[in-house]
């Protein structure tokens, strides 16, 4: 009888590769329930959102399905057009601010945060724990007209006619004050992995920080600083909560109208027409940051 | 000195950290505080005996 001195002999070469191939096969499985969940409650909801866009209300402004192109034509009304410039205007503006903070917040933290970093990103998100909508009460508390801060600034000399609620600066600052984070920590996650001695080299060669900082750091970290300037502008631009609260009527934002067509002015069909029209704006925003982080991995790669 | 550079504090960097932790903060103790407010109103505070927190706690859900 023959005995084998090993307990567990080794698989044959031929067989080796059914192991990636069963596990590959378990991700794919993996995938089923995200992708049924999307189909079911994000795909099928904007499917509904498309069809709705054609629709028309009856005499109780209930909604109908149809195949009308009014709202589609109703979105080019100069009223609706101003505001969606508007909104258009306020996230541009909200993510070039949010880009000019975040770059020095990220910075510190990145390079001189020491041990003091993970504690400190970990103070910038602790905001985010309460609620948006309680964090902008907050605000108009802080910067309505009989507040101690506009109190304060009275009684050092400003004019009582001076305001900044109900204003376009309070609507951006607004935006800038919910989404400025979305903007560090992608810019932080790039300086992070930077390499120091880049600087250290760039300082030698360029003589000044500022021209280093823009010779060296904003080039490495130019991936990160584009994801912020996605996570910042699409959500600012459907943004309604800082226009309502901080901006009063003259300031409003698209998602405002969207908001005021589903809920107060009973005309859905308009309302999804609007929401297809935002969206088709963000998509072209959406296929232009893929467009050149795409462009940007080909120059890396090169 | 070599590497110097590296080692002093960016003070521009620092100051806008600070300030935007302020900021970021002081809407949330704003409303913290409010809630202390004897007044139902958002923005003239009247110092009260905890009045807010205790309707809140004593209201049902």
């Amino acid at each position: 009888m023959t005995t084998t001195t090993t307990a567990f002999p080794e698989a044959p070469p031929e067989a080796r590769p059914e192991r990636p191939a069963r596990r590959e096969r378990l991700w794919t499985w993996m995938l089923v329930p995200g992708t049924v969940w999307m189909s079911l409650f994000f795909v099928s909801a904007l499917l509904l959102l498309i069809a709705l866009s054609f629709g028309t209300t009856d005499a109780l402004g209930n909604p109908r399905f149809g195949s009308t192109l009014d709202n589609i034509v109703g979105i080019f009304n100069p009223t609706y057009a101003r505001v969606i410039l508007r909104s258009l205007v306020y996230a541009v503006a909200a993510s070039a601010i949010c880009l000019l903070i975040a770059y020095p917040v990220a910075y510190a933290i990145a390079r001189h945060g020491g041990r003091y970093k993970n504690a400190l990103v970990a103070l910038l998100v602790v905001p985010f724990f309460a609620n948006y909508l309680v964090r902008m009460y907050g605000w108009q508390t802080l910067l309505s007209d009989e507040s101690v801060v506009m109190t304060w600034l009275r009684g050092m000399g400003v004019p009582a006619s001076f305001h900044i609620l109900d204003t376009s600066g309070a609507v951006i600052g607004g935006l800038v004050y919910g989404y400025v984070v979305f903007m560090i920590l992608p810019i932080y996650a790039s300086l992070e992995r930077m390499d120091g001695s880049l600087i250290e080299a760039g300082r030698d060669l360029y003589g000044t920080s500022l021209r280093t900082f823009f010779a060296v750091t904003v080039p490495a970290s130019r991936s990160g600083a584009y994801a912020g300037l996605a996570l910042v502008f699409l959500p600012a631009m459907g943004d309604f909560i800082s226009a309502q609260l901080l901006g009063g009527p003259d300031n409003l934002m698209i998602g405002n109208l969207v908001q005021d067509k589903f809920f107060a002015g009973q005309n859905w069909p308009l309302g999804a027409a609007l929401t297809m029209a935002l969206m088709v704006l963000l998509l072209i925003c959406m296929f232009a940051y893929l467009r050149q982080t795409a462009r940007d991995a080909k120059e890396a790669n090169r | 000195m070599k590497g110097s550079g590296m080692n002093r504090k960016p003070r521009f960097a620092i100051a806008v950290t600070v300030l935007l932790f302020v900021l970021l903060y002081l809407p949330i103790f704003a409303v913290m505080l409010f809630s202390f407010n004897n007044k139902k109103s958002l923005t003239v505070f009247e110092a009260g005996h905890c009045a807010g927190t205790r309707r809140s706690s004593t209201t049902p859900s």
